[in-house]
This record gives C-alpha cells, structure tokens and sequence, in this order.
C-alpha cells in the first residue's frame, strides 16, 4: 500500500500493534489505524493474528485463581499483618 | 476486559491511610489484586505452590514497604513491580538479560524501505487455529523466556497499560516492544513448527 502524507505505513501499524500501544491511542490516531486496515489486508491479518493469540492466552490463563486458594492466602497475609510484632 | 481498579484507591485520603499501613486499606487492596498478583505467577510460569510463595511474599513486602510509597505509581503497579523482583529472587530466567535492540531493527525484516511488508503473514484455515491451540500453547508458552512471558501474560492476560508493565519491568517503552515483540515470535513460530499455520 502507498504511503501517504497522514497516514500509517505497515510499518507504523506493525509496531503499534507489537509495542501494544493500539488500546492508546487517540480518537484521530485510531480513526488513522482503522483506515490502514481498511486498505491494507496484510495488516489487517497480522492484527488478527495477533488479536488471536492474545484471545487464545487468556482463555488459556485469564480463568479466575480458586477462590478458596485466594481466600486461604489472603488470610495468611493479613495474619502476617496483625502479627505481635506490629 | 479493561480492568480499572476501585477508583478510591488513587484518592490522597487513601494513600495516607496506606502509607500509616491501615489495617483495612491494606485488606482492600489484599483483596483486589491478590487473585491478580497470584494469576500474573502461574501465568509467568510458576507452579502451584511457587505461585502460592511468591505471591504471599510480595505482599509481606509491599506491606513492610507502604511507608515508603508516594504514590507516584498505582498501587497495582506497585505491587506488580514487586512481584517482579520476587520472581527475580525465585528465578534466573526473569533477570534482565536483553540485548539493546531497536524495534526498528526486529520489524525491519518483515518491510521494504518504504515501510511495506515484504513477507506477508500467510494464511490458514480459521478453525483449526482455535480449537486445538489450547495444549500446544501451553506448551509453547513453556519455550518463552521467563521475562518475555511475564511482559506479554501482563499485557494480554492482565490488561495492563503499557506505561504500567515499563514501571514494573523497569523498561523503556522500545525495550517492552522489543520484548512483546519477541514473545510473541518465538510462540508464533513454536506453534507454527506444529502445524499451526498463521491465518
Ligand atoms: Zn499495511
């Protein structure tokens, strides 16, 4: 895809996407973002792509800690806060 | 799944409450991000009962150290920033071994000179993609460099703010996008050698 004045090149989008800084971005920089994807299916499939794998991590890792677990360290560290030595 | 923490907790009222160590500012906070803190280790790759330790100890010492803190971070920041040097502690892999490269320098190969892509991303078929991922990411999760993977779980899995991972990390803004950048890579190609084409 051409580049042109105003706009993101590939480059600009791939290091957007890799640096994580998308979510960021201002209205006018989104509205830039989207237009490149628009125009540009390379991009477009890297974003899913990389879109995909962060949604296949956190189905993998996002589930919520036992609650039981948590409550059990919880308890341990607010002991550890009323100790005698405080 | 943009997380944002109780918004009382940036209050000067609460800070204070804090940095006097507060019995039950220190247990709002305790209960706010221990399940976060303690799905950050497993995610970084700990096991159950090393997950357990670490996150227990960080928030001995972010509790020991609330006098100190001005809350020129969020307090999850904080905390996130301590559980770094815990895994620091428990861990070689999660030290600072990164050479100086340029993100410019790792896109590089994939652009021409004007800044188009060279070697597009091929593609597959949507499907297989999804459903069989589950063990060979797991897996290859397992072949990330510890820091790598903590940066990139605390992106993806845990939603924090770029600025927030640097303060944690103690890294620039490039190296976190060299770093992201490069977990992302090395579990593109792991999953790749395994028949997990991009799509
Ligand atoms: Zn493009």
């Amino acid at each position: 895809m051409m580049k042109m004045p105003g706009m993101y090149s590939c480059h600009d989008v791939q290091e957007l996407v890799t640096c994580g800084t998308v979510e960021e971005l201002g209205a006018w920089d989104r509205l830039r973002f989207r237009m490149h994807l628009m125009m540009c299916h390379h991009c477009a499939r890297f974003v899913r792509q990389v879109r995909s794998l962060g949604d296949a991590v956190r189905r993998l890792l996002g589930a919520p800690p036992d609650p039981e677990r948590v409550q059990r360290l919880e308890e341990a560290v607010m002991a550890h806060c009323d100790g005698p030595d405080r | 799944m943009a997380y944002s923490p109780p918004p009382e907790f940036a209050t000067p009222e609460f800070l204070a409450r804090l940095q006097r160590q507060d019995r039950d500012a220190i247990q709002q906070v305790v209960h706010e991000f221990l399940p976060q803190i303690l799905r950050a280790a497993r995610g970084a790759g700990l096991d159950e009962t090393e997950a357990d330790d670490v996150t227990q100890q960080t928030f001995l010492t972010f509790i020991e150290t609330l006098p100190r803190f001005e809350g020129r971070s969020q307090v999850r920041t904080w905390l996130f920033g301590i559980l770094y040097h815990k895994l620091r502690e428990a861990r070689r892999g999660f030290q600072k071994q990164d050479r100086h490269d340029d993100i410019d320098d790792v896109l590089e190969s994939r652009f021409d000179d004007r800044g188009m892509w060279q070697a597009p991303p091929r593609t597959a078929d949507d499907d297989v993609w999804d459903q069989q991922i589950r063990r060979h990411l797991e897996e290859c999760l397992e072949t990330v460099p510890e820091r790598h993977r903590l940066a990139f779980v605390l992106k993806e899995v845990e939603g924090l703010a770029t600025q927030e991972i640097c303060n944690a990390l103690e890294v620039t803004g490039t190296n976190l996008g060299v770093i992201l950048y490069r977990a992302r890579n090395r579990l593109r190609e792991c999953l790749e050698d395994r028949g997990f084409a991009e799509r």
